[in-house]
């Protein structure tokens, strides 16, 4: 009798597991790729049908590249007439049940579509950028205008006296215990201007270098050994480059916990063991790692993406005892690894890092890297540290003396920290983990920050 | 028409059984049944079947059946049922059949109603199909599947299927970006 997924992972890595229940358990996954490529070939030139199925599996996202196959290749849709089809499709997937009712209603209520409607997300208005020639409101903080979508409904009250924006009212978030308003980057900045002031020079990079914020709570102490130093998650300012009138500059969030020796054992081929790198990982995230480097629902340790499945040979996958997992593939690279042990001294050619670079704004990066510990001797496991690092650039605007957030703390601000505005095309705002409208999720990128500074 | 010409034909299936290709169901069904000298037309219409006919004469082969080790009985008589159905059909070249193929996923409908099976017997047709050398049955049995994966989401063709996801965390990431447009935040 065939074990299903569910009886398969308990003796195997769940990543082997799903590649034996598919060569087990799919007749359509069983078919020689010859004919696989046949199927591929009757769908033809229909785009949306090519482009879910390169999201099926790793067999048919290969197959779907053979050039016999992706005749059109459509990596993106770019295609006006695919687009909301496309979208239409992978939302019957993605979203939550409320979401996909208020899609629909969203298609009801909107006879005449708006210009942005058939638009990808990233191409599409900001939610906090107003209407085209909408109104723009008086921000007493900054002594400027900003679109009306900046304010909270509260703020945007006509009679209101002093209107602060959004970008006043929310906080970046450290960890679980601090938040950094922009007050407190403007008060640093300002302090050390009027210093300056006195001194008849400013010197930026003494400014930022002496601001540091910094969570003491005991449980993000994860120091391996007793004399080790504490890293705690820090926030800095780094510098890019000054301007005259402007300040480029970033705010770098970090968090670098340790695994310590005591987290697992090295399988006997001296690789890290898949199960318990996954348990490391996953307590990590109960931390500030989750908000730093934030996971999907289809990836919710996006640490594992560090290790190159094929090329890096430092992850040791159970696969069980069967005669299944001759049918899988583990790593291209059939030769022991001598890569993160302490008592080696090759290392492992690939950089065990991930990035996720916008092209503005916040980018994210997760790090792993090899604790080097005195007196580890060949049968114990090197701590491993894992950086996490989310950085938000900032450009400093002086407009009416004020020191200014731009566009991008907006979107780098934890969105319950003000009463924000609602999402695209004035759908509610989700709070469903597993929907891809999940509202704490970052934008990696948007058309307003490209044309409008603040 | 000579008497090896009315020979019947008989095919051997992996599981061991005989089947004669003139009983072989629907053919049973009522007073018609396959006249002998039409046996050759439907056995042949397997490249396979026809390459090893003529390789063995009809002599050669008596009363033998031919091992089909790679199709059992059930797909084998699912076979030959298409193959007489479709007896008559003129034998297109190579190339006009791949043109074709590519052209359009229509399916006759008789054809359509033969391919309304559990998806096992349909893959099993598939395999047979591409043993046996049956480029017209291959096609439809492609197309059936083609047509099943049309319009689907990517967890519907999962759920269609039974296909896990088996993506690496890498590849995850990937995926993330790519289909990041979709969202409606």
């Amino acid at each position: 009798m065939q074990l299903t997924l569910h009886d398969l992972q308990r003796t195997m890595d769940p990543w082997i597991a799903a590649q034996v229940s598919n060569a087990n358990h799919s007749p359509m996954c069983r078919l020689p790729e010859e004919l696989l490529l046949n199927i591929l070939d009757c769908i033809g030139d229909d785009l949306l049908t090519l482009y879910c199925l390169r999201h099926v599996s790793r067999k048919f996202r290969r197959l779907v590249k053979e050039p016999a196959i992706a005749k059109v290749h459509i990596r993106e849709p770019y295609y006006k007439d695919v687009w909301r089809p496309l979208q239409e499709r992978l939302q019957r997937d993605g979203l939550c049940a409320p979401c996909k009712v208020s899609r629909q209603r969203l298609e009801e209520r909107l006879p005449v579509k708006p210009l942005d409607y058939y638009k990808p997300m990233t191409w599409k208005r900001c939610k906090f950028e107003g209407p085209e020639h909408g109104p723009r409101l008086y921000c007493h903080g900054c002594g400027s205008d900003h679109d009306q979508n900046q304010f909270s409904a509260r703020e945007q009250g006509a009679d209101k006296q002093e209107r602060i924006c959004l970008a006043r009212q929310g906080a970046v978030q450290l960890c679980q215990h601090v938040h950094i308003p922009w007050a407190t980057i403007e008060s640093h900045i300002s302090s050390w201007q009027e210093d300056a002031r006195r001194r008849g020079e400013m010197d930026w990079e003494t400014c930022f270098g002496s601001f540091r914020v910094e969570c003491y709570d005991p449980s993000h102490d994860t120091r391996c050994t007793s004399e080790g130093a504490t890293s705690w998650p820090r926030a800095r300012l780094v510098d890019n480059f000054c301007i005259p009138g402007r300040v480029s500059l970033t705010l770098s969030l970090e968090w670098n916990p340790h695994g310590g020796i005591d987290a697992g054992t090295l399988a006997a081929d001296n690789r890290y063991r898949a199960s318990e790198l996954r348990t490391l990982f996953a307590k990590h995230r109960l931390g500030p790692a989750s908000i730093l480097f934030p996971s999907c629902p289809s990836n919710p340790l996006p640490e594992m993406a560090c290790f190159n499945s094929f090329k890096c040979t430092c992850i040791h996958y159970e696969t069980g005892d069967t005669e299944d997992k001759e049918r899988v593939q583990t790593t291209g690279v059939p030769e022991p690894p001598s890569c993160v042990h302490p008592s080696r001294k090759a290392v492992c050619p690939h950089y065990h890092n991930l990035h996720r670079w916008p092209v503005h704004g916040i980018n994210q990066e997760v790090s792993i890297e090899r604790h080097g510990l005195r007196r580890v001797s060949t049968d114990e496991s090197p701590c491993l540290v894992t950086r996490y690092k989310q950085r938000v650039h900032l450009w400093l605007t002086t407009d009416s003396g004020n020191i200014n957030p731009p566009h991008n703390w907006l979107h780098a601000m934890d969105p319950d920290t003000y009463d924000g505005p609602v999402a695209c095309h004035d759908l509610p705002i989700c709070k469903d983990k597993g929907c891809m409208n999940y509202y704490r999720r970052p934008r990696s990128d948007c058309a307003a920050r490209r044309s409008c500074p603040t | 028409m000579s008497d090896a010409k009315l020979q019947k034909i008989l095919l051997q299936s992996n599981d061991g059984v005989t089947i004669d290709v003139g009983k072989s169901p629907p053919l049973d069904i009522g007073f018609w049944r396959t006249p002998p000298s039409l046996y050759r037309a439907v056995a042949e219409r397997s490249v396979l079947i026809r390459n090893m006919l003529e390789d063995l004469g009809d002599e050669g082969i008596g009363n033998q059946a031919i091992p089909i080790p790679n199709v059992n009985e059930a797909v084998l008589k699912k076979v030959i049922e298409w193959c007489d159905h479709h007896r008559n059909d003129p034998v297109q070249p190579a190339d006009e059949e791949a043109d074709t193929r590519k052209k359009t996923t229509d399916i006759e409908e008789w054809d359509q109603k033969f391919m309304q099976v559990d998806q096992e017997m349909l893959f099993e047709v598939i395999l047979a199909a591409n043993y046996l050398d049956i480029k017209p049955l291959l096609d439809v049995g492609c197309k059936t599947v083609a047509n099943m994966i049309k319009g689907k989401s990517p967890e519907e063709i999962r759920k269609t299927f039974n296909i896990t996801n088996d993506f690496t965390p890498e590849e995850e990431e990937h995926i993330r970006r790519e289909n990041e447009w979709a969202e409606d935040r």
